[in-house]
Parts: C-alpha cells; structure tokens; sequence
C-alpha cells in the first residue's frame, strides 16, 4: 500500500502537475513566472529570482521610484517579520525559563521576578504580533510595487486610461 | 495594564499599514490587491476574494476560457490540498499515538497487528501529507497560469490582436 501510494504521488509530480504549463509572452509587464522549477520575477526578457529576503523585485521595478521604494519596503518587512516571529517566542519562553531557573522559591516568586516574567511574556507576545504584521505588510508592499509597476508599463503603452486629474483645492 | 499592552500592540502594528497602499486603476489586467477585507483580485474595477478555496479567480478571468480552465484546476487542487494535508497530519499522529501506547505496553511495539497498524498508519499519513504539498504547489503554479494567461492575451486584445 505504502508503496502504491508513493509510487501515485512521485508519478504526479515527475509529470510535471505541479510545475507552470503556460510559458508567457515576453511582454514588458511584471509577472511571476516557473522556469525549471525555479520561481521567477520576470518583465520583458529580464528576469530576478523571487525571494521575499533577496532584492530581485527592487532591481526589477527599479525604473519606476515609486515601485522601487515599495520593493524595498517589501524587503525591509519581510527580514523584520521573520526577526520578529523568531524574537517573541524565544522572549516568551526565555524569560520564565530564566526566572524559574534562578529563583530561589519558584512557588513564591518575588516583586522584580514576577515583573520580570510578566514583560517577558507581554513583550514577547507583543514582538510575534508585529512580526506577524510586518510579515502581512511585506506581502502588501509587494503587491503594491508589482501594481504601480504594471501600471507604469500599460499606460506607457496606452492600455491604461490616464489617471483621473487631482480636483481643484 | 492591559490597556497599556493594547495600545502597545495598536501602535507597534499600525506603523506597519499591513494593508494595500494602492488603488487599482480600472483596466483590463487582473492584479491582487490586499484590501481590508482580505486579499482581492481586481479586474475591469470589480473585486473578487482571492481565497484559494474560493471561486474568485475563475470569476475574475472567465473572460478567457483557458484562463478560467486554469483558475478552477488551482481551486480544485486547493480543495484537495486543504483535505489531504491535515487528513496526513491527523494519521501520521494516530500513528505516532499507536506506537507510543504499544511501547508502553509491550517490548517490541512494531510486532504482530499493532505494528502492522502502526506502520499502515505512518505510511497512510506520509502518503497523504506529500500529497497535499503536492496538491498545494500544483495549486500556485496553476494560479500563476491563469493570471499570466489572462494578462497576456488582454495585452494582445488591447494591442488590436484577436
């Protein structure tokens, strides 16, 4: 049975099912593309890894400023978040660890180790909340630099209506 | 004190602006948006939810219909991901379970019917578990077509080709 069912799974994926069946066009716009079973950013014939950590959206989008500063926002996120996410619950177990080790009555703990394990657990609980809304962030950013990027490119193109003039003050 | 945590947690998050600083100009391109209310994909000035699980791609794209047909594969897949990943993770853990209640109990826990179920159990869960990775990758890589598709030949449409 076990190897029946390996055997199905290594079968669908060795056809390529999980792989991108639709090469694009070399069109100007922003897109993600598979190529060999590597994620790609790719614009034209240019192409960037894509990899949250890496600045291969910033490189790409790096014609128009607007996007730019997006990317890199994107990238700035991402590395915070993760910082984050790894910070709060090592703070979180990390502080009562420490008391209850160095305490002299775990059971009855004093004013400084009760503060002490109440800020680590508040303030590592507040460093994954962040973490978690940096990470949330990055993915906002990069959507929004891809976004303004493309718009870029289809209204030099003409397929884009131009952007509705600001109303009068 | 809590209310002193709260307004910690609102001022250290709200700098972060989690969501979309961009507004979508109508046009003919699909793109994804994170609204408020989650993430969008945005097309011709509709919104549709971006969820996996959901048919908001398919609607987004039905104006072509291979870019449609691409858009209800990664939904499927998605479903299927979504069934076979904890369905794995819940036998992989009754397996887990088995063996640890046969190691209390006898001295060579993968003998006889209950190693055999043990071992069906881990094995059942493994499969299940590669299945959904599968099934979830299949999923992106069949949402990265149907975009890149739809994009692609509302660029030629819009450029006068048929």
């Amino acid at each position: 049975m076990r190897a029946a069912a390996w055997t199905l799974v290594a079968a669908a994926i060795g056809s390529g099912c999980a792989s991108t069946r639709y090469a694009p066009r070399d069109l100007p716009y922003l897109k993600r593309v598979q190529r060999s079973n590597e994620i790609l950013w790719q614009a034209g014939t240019r192409t960037e890894p894509f990899n949250p950590f890496g600045d291969g959206l910033a490189r790409m989008v790096a014609d128009v400023p607007e996007a730019r500063a997006l990317a890199d926002e994107a990238r700035s996120d991402t590395w915070t978040g993760v910082l984050l996410a790894i910070a709060g619950p090592l703070v979180m177990s990390g502080g009562p660890a420490l008391v209850f080790a160095t305490a002299d009555d775990p059971s009855d703990l004093s004013s400084g180790e009760a503060i002490l394990l109440t800020t680590s657990l508040l303030g590592g609980m507040l460093m994954t909340f962040t973490g978690l809304a940096h990470s949330v962030s990055a993915r906002s950013r990069e959507l929004d630099a891809v976004n303004v990027y493309n718009d870029t490119v289809w209204e030099r193109h003409g397929l884009l209506p131009a952007p509705q003039a600001a109303p009068p003050p | 004190m809590n209310a002193a945590v709260a307004v910690a947690v609102a001022l250290a998050v709200a700098p972060a602006c989690t969501f979309s600083q961009y507004r979508p100009r109508p046009g003919p391109f699909i793109s994804q948006v994170q609204a408020l209310s989650g993430p969008q994909w945005v097309v011709e000035g509709r919104s549709y939810p971006a969820s996996p699980l959901g048919s908001g791609l398919a609607q987004a794209v039905a104006a072509v219909p291979e870019a449609r047909a691409y858009a209800e594969e990664s939904q499927n897949d998605a479903v299927l991901a979504a069934i076979t990943v904890p369905l794995g993770t819940m036998l992989l853990a009754g397996g887990l379970s088995t063996f640890l209640i046969s190691s209390a109990l006898d001295d060579d826990p993968l003998s006889g019917g209950k190693g055999a179920l043990t071992l069906s159990l881990m094995a059942a869960g493994l499969s299940a578990s590669a299945a959904g990775v599968f099934f979830a990758v299949s999923s992106e890589a069949r949402q990265m077509d149907a975009v890149n598709l739809y994009n692609d030949t509302m660029w030629l449409r819009t450029q006068g080709a048929p």
